[in-house]
């Protein structure tokens, strides 16, 4: 039995090197040693489980600690299982043992959990998935160990990427503890927290209930881990809704003020179910304080993002290059005051910061493309980002698109996005999707405009338009300002006489939704002194993203607006916008429409002036 | 306005033409940004240890046999059946970790490091692991070997 001492000795002696290799980079060598260390620590568990005669505690101890070094550490899953099943087998003969449904449990935990979810297909995860099912039915209802398996089926078909009975699942969960296991605050609100993220994940409208129980969380009883992830997820909602995340951003800073040290000892946290089994939770996200204050930035980055239309004036500018240096620092400096940690643990949050560094990249170039410079996207290595990628290629493609060939290149981008987005390996998020179709329906309804395939494309609007609004439907974005208001502005300028040269084929209802809901926004949002703001525009309130700005209140101008004076101002401030960023084809038509406003409220020098500007734009769109 | 710049030139003369070579990029796509909330969520279930003789601190073994080389040299025999003919694991290579040339002496520090026990156990089992079985991928092993 003091083998068993000897295989915790060499995990152990494993793990303090594998900080070492952290620090200082690992080798050939390095790995070497590190793998003949765990493997001694397998051959000794196993020898001993051969050779010894372990009682029914003792085969537990060890099975476990074998099993857990063999599916962190190797990819002997079948081996691990094969142990596992068969101390599942001694622990149901063996009724004398006080903790046998707990042994039992625990089993069943590594072989419907931990094992199918690292095989990566989908015949063994619909097998765990009915064998939990299969245990569901012969555990009491109102017992934690039946809200944990519950929870476990959901994580199966999250991992078979079906996201709806996972939501269902979890939501349904939810409510069970909140009935029979009301005073366990750190498992409802991780099931909570986990459910609610998953809908995030999927933009999937939260309902009025599911916010309130969010809200309802509190510090003192969840803890600073958990509470932190809670901010993190209202601050998304906010930041979803394009809304102002000032408020969200003072919560974090309250929070930090009390919590920072906290956050700082603790790199996982537990959650007990009974004397015998707790569940450790790992979230990088939310257990460090480093790692929280760089993950925070990054939201702040895309937060202000939409806003973008001055290099030197934007947070985004100033902060992602910020994100991106101190996430490189993260990756060198992870395992400092750490707890030893398996190797594969560091490669699964090393793997995360890629991810960071990643989405640093994206929202960079994003922003190059807001501020009209080109860009040029790479391939990532990680092939989960393909979609990210390619839908930024599409979007530069269609940048300064001019003719017909190009459009159907632009066209055929876009859809590429949106087939990978059906097949089940990589499907594009609904957000996605609908900047492509929107995108590609701007396309196309301008081709109408311009005498191209007309009923062809009139056909194909009116297909792209009906994939639209459904998509909307089933996602938050409907709530959010500046999709809503986008979405109506894309409708008006393809269904009017002065913006487009064929109109599409609309309803009169139609027409009355839409010219109401530019006239919210419009009121809400337009750019003169703002002493005829309208009281409780703030619902219509919209970010100051740049392309939206000039459309809208173009549209304004020529459909709300009357009086010449003011038309004039706005026509200047749009044309004056427009032609600070390389948006010449826009320059040119908001620039015709000043022109005229500006001859007929008789302004001589203006209408030199634009007449000027106007020849420069033509002469650089004809280069 | 008779004539206007641009007038017989063949660009976008309406607003909806002009959109044509500019994409909507103020619709930025972020549910990417809850993914990485949780996508490094790991759970583990832990037990405390039940059987007290399993604690290194604690010997409760009624009489500790004395480990001579023999023993421990029939302990680690592979000669175990459900095992193939041998212990061959294949482990997982990090996919995201720096690394660096050979030019360290992590052998020796191992030594170092282990207990009196352990060196003796490593130096009888003598187990070979290989860089050609520190694989990046689960793969089907078993028949192969």
């Amino acid at each position: 039995m003091e083998l068993y001492g000897v295989a915790v000795e060499y995990e152990t002696l494993a793990f303090e090197l594998a900080q070492e290799m952290l620090a200082e980079g690992s080798s050939e060598v390095s790995l070497v040693q590190y793998y003949r260390l765990i493997e001694m620590a397998v051959r000794t568990l196993v020898a001993l489980k051969q050779r010894g005669t372990l009682s029914l505690e003792q085969d537990c101890d060890v099975t476990w600690r074998l099993a857990r070094l063999l599916v962190n550490e190797t990819w002997d899953l079948d081996l691990a299982e094969t142990y596992l099943s068969s101390l599942r087998e001694r622990i149901i003969s063996n009724g004398r043992f006080i903790d046998n449904l707990n042994a039992r449990l625990v089993c069943e935990y590594w072989l419907l959990y931990e094992i199918p979810l690292r095989r990566d297909d989908k015949f063994h995860c619909k097998i765990a998935l009915r064998g939990c099912f299969a245990l569901l039915e012969g555990l009491d209802t109102k017992s934690n160990m039946y809200s944990l398996f519950k929870f476990i089926a959901a994580a199966l078909n999250l991992k078979m990427k079906k996201y709806r009975r996972a939501q269902l699942q979890l939501e349904e969960l939810v409510l069970i503890i909140e009935e029979h296991d009301a005073s366990r605050r750190d498992w409802y609100a991780f099931v909570l927290l986990r459910y609610v993220n998953l809908m995030l994940e999927r933009r999937t409208p939260l309902t009025p209930a599911t916010k309130q129980r969010l809200a309802a969380l509190k510090c003192d009883e969840i803890g600073p881990q958990l509470y932190v992830w809670k901010l993190f997820l209202e601050l998304t909602i906010q930041i979803y809704k394009d809304a102002n995340i000032t408020d969200e951003l003072n919560k974090f800073k309250t929070f930090f003020q009390s919590y920072k040290t906290e956050l700082k000892t603790a790199d996982r946290y537990s959650i007990k179910f009974n004397e015998f089994i707790s569940m450790q939770v790992q979230l990088s996200t939310i257990s460090q304080y480093r790692d929280v204050k760089n993950v925070l930035l990054l939201m702040q980055s895309v937060s202000y993002l939409v806003n973008c239309y001055d290099p030197r004036a934007n947070f985004s500018t100033k902060f992602l290059p910020k994100v991106k240096a101190t996430t490189g620092q993260l990756i060198k400096t992870m395992a400092d005051g750490a707890m030893p940690q398996s190797l594969s643990h560091w490669d699964t949050k090393s793997a995360w910061y890629n991810d960071i560094l990643y989405y640093c990249d994206f929202y960079t170039m994003w922003e190059h493309m807001l501020l009209g410079s080109s860009i040029e996207t790479q391939q990532p290595k990680d092939t989960k980002f393909w979609i990210y990628n390619e839908l930024l290629n599409a979007i530069n493609g269609q940048s300064g698109l001019s003719d017909c060939e190009g459009a159907s290149d632009c066209l055929a981008k876009y859809s590429a996005v949106l087939a990978k987005g059906q097949s089940a390996k990589r499907s594009a998020p609904n957000e996605v999707k609908i900047i492509c179709l929107l995108n590609q329906f701007t396309v196309l309804a301008s081709q109408v405009s311009q005498n191209e395939g007309v009923q062809d494309g009139i056909t194909q609007c009116g297909e792209k338009w009906a994939q639209i609004a459904e998509l909307m439907r089933e996602t938050d974005l409907e709530g959010n300002n500046v999709w809503d208001c986008t979405i109506a502005i894309v409708w008006i300028i393809s269904h009017f006489e002065p913006f487009t040269w064929n109109p599409l084929p609309s309803t009169n209802e139609e027409k009355s939704v839409y010219m109401n809901k530019l006239n919210e926004y419009y009121s809400a949002n337009k750019m003169v002194n703002m002493e005829h703001a309208v009281a409780g525009g703030e619902r219509f309130q919209l970010k100051k993203s740049l392309l939206l700005q000039i459309l809208l209140n173009y549209l304004g101008g020529r459909i709300i607006e009357t009086e010449t004076e003011l038309i004039t101002e706005i026509s200047a401030t749009c044309f004056k916008l427009a032609r600070r960023h390389n948006m010449a084809a826009i320059s040119y038509v908001v620039g015709l429409w000043h022109l005229m406003n500006c001859t007929i409220s008789m302004k001589p020098k203006e209408v030199t002036y634009t007449t000027a500007k106007l020849e420069a734009i033509v002469r650089e769109m004809k280069a | 306005m008779s004539n206007y710049p641009g007038e017989h030139d063949n660009i976008p003369k309406r607003i909806l033409d002009s959109l044509q070579g500019q994409p909507l990029n103020h619709l930025v796509p972020k549910c990417g940004l809850t993914s990485l909330l949780s996508s490094s969520v790991s759970l583990s279930l832990v037990t405390p240890n039940t059987s007290l003789a399993l604690d290194p601190e604690n010997n409760l073994n009624k009489s500790p046999k004395k480990l001579d080389d023999h023993h421990l040299r029939s302990f680690y025999a592979s000669d175990s059946h459900d095992l193939d003919d041998h212990l061959q694991l294949s482990f997982k290579r990090p996919k995201n970790l720096g690394s660096r040339a050979d030019n360290d002496d992590f052998a020796d520090k191992i030594q170092e490091k282990l207990s009196p026990l352990a060196k003796r156990c490593i130096n009888i089992a003598d187990p070979s692991v290989k860089s050609s079985h520190i694989i990046t991928e689960l793969r089907e092993t078993r028949h192969q070997r």
